[in-house]
């Protein structure tokens, strides 16, 4: 801070001149030069959209041309103009066509015949040619300042030297007055030639290009002195300026000079800064397609490994079926055969002792009930086996157009009915959040109203339990539904405040056979074959969320429009 | 009369529940059953000639060496007039359609419902007391 207040106490004391007045006298001074360019013989051309229209005979022959032959027949005029010129002279053949003359003229440099570079002033009026408007540019050889013709020849000897140079130069003297400026200075500004003759403080600069507004909105004399000071910093200093007038962006470096003056010089970077910025945007670019395809690979891997339970489970269950059958088979024949034998043996019942009868009767009994057993636990796994069969075939379920939003009420209400007859007690809010937008949208219903009910009664027996567990008489359950159109895609998002789940748990959920419900309540595979519908039948995608003791939500994404497919369709492929 | 009934199965205890199952109709005589573990079995006790002579097969599809379908080929070939069952666990609408096309009579899934199976034994055998 205080380095920077010496620096603004070092600076020459601007009080001397009034910006206001020393600008106008700046552009006086670009008036008078423009008037003595008109005064003089100019090189003129006209074109329109880059066509050349007309070059008088001594534009030609400054260029170097032979005849005006040779300049008519360049297919645009651009071929004029050096590269690094070209965006700006489109710029100003743009402005000269629509806004008002430019009464100033500019410092530009050409291509010669021979390909050197030729400097000019340049004057640019818009004209009628042939009855549509054109550009006329007046262009004449840079004539020399007339300060500088005063100049002893060493330092006229310096002014072709610099102007000679690629980059924009200007040196200043300890008080930061200008001592010389190159045309690369005067084009890569902007600023009218003849505008700012040697000894111009260079605060007269920053006053014009505060004036037409390339600070933009800021106080003048405080912008003004804060830029002066970076001009006494010793050592080289880097900064980037952006020229609004053109859009150039500058890197200008300051080289203190032995005898306390400075050089400065300006390199037009814009084409660097314009190529890095696409570099870092098809980095962007590069970046986010790498990301998006890795979220797809992942999410490939867990469809194929979804994919291949799914299969497996398939081939157990029917490994499964046969000896079932068996199983429950016999357990009803043991059992029709028993009472068969009782009857056989009636008659000789009351041959037997009480004792006797009463231990026959036991057995009997006994065997009865284990005979139950076996057919109550033989048709529980024939349950299991059904479910696990209906991951690998189609549930002749048909694709149709189904207002989702009746389907989502339908499921939730169908739910809420099941659970309510387990326990009257029960009651939970719901709150429905349907947006109408949704619609009709092809899907099978019967599969999606599966997945719809399985994670509602999932979610009420979440806030069941957490009601049973927490002990908190204010706790209310609640579910919340939500439906949703995005794009080319629709989503049903349940979320309710039971149980939650841990980061364990969510990620082994749509693994078959994976349940936290004790042993008997649940087979474990609901939400696997919820995935197997929502992510390989209807193609959407199926997300979870949850913090544990606060609340889980799940999200069906569906696409609007998908190619039929049957379950385990895509297996077979 | 007593009927023949042909049960082509690779399980070997699907003997012993068809008679237990069909015990009563086995004790009054009214039924036979002869059992076969493989196609090729069976296509060859048809030829030899069973006693009494199969009036309906009953055939699993899933079976090692000839499957059931193709068994069924082999027997529409050489005895077109015997009724033919297909039980099987994969009670898709392609299995039922393949079987169906080939000229099975009908097709039952496991768990077999022996109730329905039975009348439908009983039903085969009437039409074919009548012809």
């Amino acid at each position: 801070m205080d380095d920077k207040a010496d620096l603004l106490r070092a600076l020459p004391p601007l009080s001397s001149y009034s910006p206001e007045e020393s600008v106008v006298a700046s552009l006086d001074r670009a008036q008078n030069y423009h008037d003595q360019l008109v005064a003089a013989m100019p090189g003129l051309i006209v074109h329109r959209d880059g066509v050349i229209l007309h070059c008088s005979g001594t534009l030609a022959r400054l260029l170097g041309y032979d005849s005006v032959g040779e300049v008519m027949a360049l297919s645009d005029i651009m071929a004029l103009i050096p590269e690094d010129a070209r965006l700006a002279e489109r710029n100003a053949y743009a402005h000269c066509q629509q806004g008002p003359i430019q009464p100033l003229a500019r410092r530009i440099k050409r291509h010669r015949a021979d390909t050197s570079i030729q400097w000019f002033d340049q004057l640019l009026e818009p004209v009628d040619w042939g009855g549509a408007p054109a550009v006329m540019e007046m262009l004449t050889q840079m004539r020399p300042q007339a300060a500088n013709a005063e100049i002893p020849h060493q330092g006229q000897l310096l002014q072709a030297a610099i102007d000679a140079m690629p980059n924009g130069v200007l040196m200043l003297d300890r008080s930061l007055r200008l001592e010389g400026a190159n045309s690369e200075y005067f084009r890569l500004w902007d600023y009218p030639p003849g505008m700012f003759p040697p000894g111009t403080p260079v605060a007269e600069t920053l006053h014009y290009n505060h004036r037409r507004g390339d600070y933009g909105d800021v106080p003048c004399e405080e912008t003004v002195a804060e830029l002066c000071t970076r001009f006494l910093v010793k050592g080289v200093i880097n900064s980037e300026r952006q020229v609004p007038s053109n859009g150039r962006i500058l890197d200008i470096r300051t080289a203190p000079r032995a005898d306390g003056g400075y050089v400065i010089t300006h390199h037009d970077i814009t084409d660097r800064k314009r190529i890095e910025d696409e570099l870092r945007q098809a980095k962007e670019r590069a970046e986010a397609i790498l990301k998006e395809l890795r979220e797809t690979q992942q999410q490939l891997i867990v469809q194929e490994k979804m994919a291949s339970l799914g299969q497996l489970t398939a081939g157990i269950a029917h490994e499964l079926k046969n000896p079932l059958n068996f199983v429950n088979n016999f357990a009803e024949l043991s059992g029709e055969l028993l009472d068969e034998l009782l009857e056989l043996l009636e008659p000789l019942n009351d041959h037997l002792e009480g004792a006797t009868r009463t231990d026959v009767d036991e057995l009997v009994d006994s065997l009865q009930s284990n005979l139950r057993k076996i057919a109550d636990h033989g048709r529980r796994a024939d349950n299991i086996v059904k479910s696990m069969l209906a991951h690998s075939r189609g549930g002749g379920g048909e694709w149709q157009t189904t207002d989702l939003n009746a389907l989502v009420e339908e499921a939730v209400a169908l739910s809420y009915h099941a659970v309510r007859a387990q326990d009257r007690s029960f009651n939970a809010t719901l709150d429905r959040r349907f947006d109408a937008a949704v619609g009709e949208v092809k899907l099978v219903p019967q599969d999606i109203s599966r997945v719809l009910v399985n994670l509602f009664t999932n979610s009420f027996y979440a806030v069941r339990k957490k009601q049973l567990t927490c002990g908190d008489p204010a706790y209310v359950p609640a579910l919340t539904i939500t439906t949703e159109t995005r794009g080319g895609d629709v989503s049903i998002r349940i979320r309710d405040n039971g149980i939650g789940m841990t980061t364990a748990v969510i990620e082994k959920l749509f693994t078959p056979f994976f349940t936290t419900k004790p042993t008997g309540e649940g087979t474990g595979l609901g939400l696997s074959l919820s995935y197997d519908i929502v992510v390989h039948q209807h193609r959407g995608r199926f997300d979870v969320s949850s913090i544990e003791n606060e609340h889980a939500e799940f999200t069906i994404t569906l696409p609007r429009t998908v190619t039929a497919m049957s379950l385990g369709e895509r297996r077979k492929t | 009369m007593t009927l023949g009934i042909l049960v082509v199965d690779d399980e070997p205890d699907i003997e012993d529940l068809f008679r237990q199952r069909f015990r009563a109709e086995l004790r009054r005589g009214e039924l036979v059953l002869h059992f076969a573990a493989s196609g090729e079995e069976a296509l060859k006790s048809l030829n030899t000639g069973l006693q009494p002579e199969a009036v309906l097969v009953l055939s699993d599809i899933n079976m090692p060496g000839m499957s059931g379908l193709d068994f069924l080929r082999c027997l529409r070939a050489e005895a077109p007039h015997v009724p033919v069952i297909m039980v099987t666990a994969y009670g898709d609408s392609e299995n039922r359609r393949r079987a169906l096309d080939i000229g099975a009579t009908e097709l039952v899934t496991k768990p077999v419902d022996f109730v329905a199976l039975k009348k439908l034994v009983q039903s085969v055998i009437v039409q074919k007391t009548a012809a």
